[in-house]
């Protein structure tokens, strides 16, 4: 399966994305300092969660949209649904490379901002509140349960754009997404309870598995 | 006989409309099996169900003897295609494309990417990006992928798309050689009889998704098809003569003024003697031969006019 993956990224130009999130990093980064230099802006955490998640959101559902909606559209899904393999595995291995990469970038992403935002409170004297701590256990284990719980979340839009047969709706339905969601990812962001992290993956996994299930028997049009 | 595929009534109906009515073929191994039918016949959808991108509505595919289903991977192994058009990953070289496809195929064979590309006259385009390529290039891409891992069964679906004369000479030696040192067994569809006629062994032909006729080219040889055609002032004349005093059955009159006499038991000197006699006027006599083209024409042509009854 991960040579599958890896395959996925190469043939997809995943040099390509990199660029694309080193490029959004510096903007995210801009955008949080000067939020941060605000003393009515509050806890500083809520702020960096929900700007990397709506980001990732999107970020996320461009990709899938160029790896599996448009290899629909044009085409390359038949050569890949002509080799020896399960077609089932070939579509898991798609959003699989996504999935990895933006959880990757994402997690990168907040990591470098709550870095960045500490330095920041302690050596200049902008009014930043600081609201979270980077030396607990706790810190690290929330940022990843969140990271999986918003990567997660882009399967539905790409449900969606699957049987619209679209890559706007899929890009349009993570917009979508964001402003569901947006008022809970808040909630959740700090706090402890994982009821809802969970229930949201839950459905997001639902999601996938209606998005692939009938592949071996679908006709390729 | 062993066959390599073979269908039973395949059949596939979207919604209202039937693309492919109870399809029969079958494809010996070793041979190279022409798919002759005019465009919008139904050739891409029989091939797409061949290759289970698409699962019929009706009816049985047999490959290597065993029967396909949604599950069936292993055989795709063994079957090298080409349907519709070839596509590829834009971006990456032909060299690198080539090479992708080792990978899912699970085929690692030391030279035989290189290999492929000099067969198809791509090594010197193998190192830029296939978004770079002519039609014609992409197609013996298409044709270099298909045939790279040498597999034991080929559907190419129109490989001679976008090619130029030197390029579809080139290209059929290329089966021929895979034949005769590979014992690939090959599909080739075409909507151009002259493209495949000189080296298919077995002829289908599909007209109005069905299948018309599954003959090998030998059996064309074999049937009298060769005949005499005669131009007259007067037809109903001649027929009279030919019926009635040189005892013939097996003649047409194919348009007003042509008639054509299969009958081989006459030769022209007898008919231009007794004709002249009778006092038919000609104005043409000579011996002819039906191509494979005019039984194309006509087995495609047949339908039409039942069509055009029902």
């Amino acid at each position: 399966m991960l040579k599958l993956v890896k395959l996925e990224w190469k043939k997809n130009n995943i040099g390509k994305y990199i660029r694309n999130a080193g490029i959004l990093f510096p903007a995210l980064c801009l955008l949080t300092l000067l939020v941060a230099g605000d003393p009515e802006t509050g806890e500083m955490s809520l702020f960096i969660e929900t700007l990397s998640s709506m980001s990732f959101l999107v970020f996320t559902s461009v990709m899938l949209s160029a790896f599996i909606v448009s290899a629909y559209k044009n085409k390359t899904m038949c050569l890949m649904f002509s080799y020896p393999i399960k077609r089932q595995k070939i579509l898991i291995s798609q959003m699989l490379a996504v999935w990895i990469f933006n959880f990757v970038a994402l997690t990168l992403t907040r990591l470098l901002l709550y870095g960045i935002i500490l330095l920041c409170a302690h050596f200049t004297s902008l009014p930043i509140l600081i609201d979270f701590d980077m030396t607990s256990l706790g810190f690290y284990i929330q940022l990843i349960i969140r990271a999986v719980v918003t990567i997660t979340m882009s399967f539905i839009s790409l449900f969606i754009g699957l049987s619209m047969k679209s890559s706007r709706a899929t890009i349009t339905s993570s917009f979508g997404l964001i402003i569901l969601t947006q008022a809970n990812l808040g909630d959740f962001a700090m706090a402890e309870n994982l009821v809802l992290p969970v229930i949201l993956t839950l459905i997001s996994l639902l999601f996938s598995f209606l998005s692939i299930h009938k592949a071996e028997v679908q006709d390729l049009m | 006989m062993q066959y390599i595929l073979q269908t039973n009534h395949i059949t596939k109906t979207i919604g209202e409309k039937t693309l492919v009515d109870s399809v029969d073929i079958h494809i010996k191994k070793g041979d190279i099996y022409g798919f002759l039918g005019p465009n919008g016949a139904g050739k891409t959808t029989v091939m797409k169900m061949m290759t289970n991108l698409w699962k019929p509505t009706g009816g049985t595919i047999e490959i290597f003897g065993e029967t396909l289903t949604p599950e069936s991977y292993e055989v795709l192994k063994r079957m090298g295609s080409m349907i519709e058009f070839p596509v590829f990953y834009d971006h990456l070289t032909g060299y690198e494309s080539l090479k992708l496809h080792c990978d899912y195929m699970g085929y690692y064979n030391h030279g035989s990417i290189e290999n492929a590309l000099d067969m198809l006259g791509l090594t010197e385009a193998s190192n830029k990006p296939v978004k770079n390529y002519s039609l014609g290039m992409k197609e013996r891409l298409g044709i270099a992928r298909a045939i790279l891992s040498k597999p034991e069964f080929l559907i190419l679906d129109e490989p001679t798309n976008g090619l130029d004369p030197a390029g579809i000479k080139q290209i059929r030696e290329l089966f021929q050689m895979l034949r005769t040192e590979y014992g690939t067994t090959i599909m080739i569809s075409s909507h151009i009889l002259s493209e495949i006629e000189s080296i298919s062994d077995t002829v289908g032909i599909i007209n109005h998704n069905k299948m018309m006729k599954e003959i090998s080219i030998k059996e064309i040889e074999e049937m009298n098809l060769s005949y005499i055609e005669l131009s007259t002032l007067n037809t109903t004349q001649a027929s009279f003569v030919l019926s009635e005093k040189l005892k013939l059955d097996n003649f047409k009159i194919i348009e007003d003024g042509k008639i054509r006499i299969y009958d081989s038991s006459v030769s022209i000197q007898e008919l231009s003697k007794s004709l002249a006699l009778n006092n038919v006027a000609i104005t043409g006599l000579g011996k002819k031969a039906e191509t494979l083209e005019d039984y194309f024409l006509k087995t495609t042509g047949e339908v039409e006019e039942n069509a055009k009854v029902g």
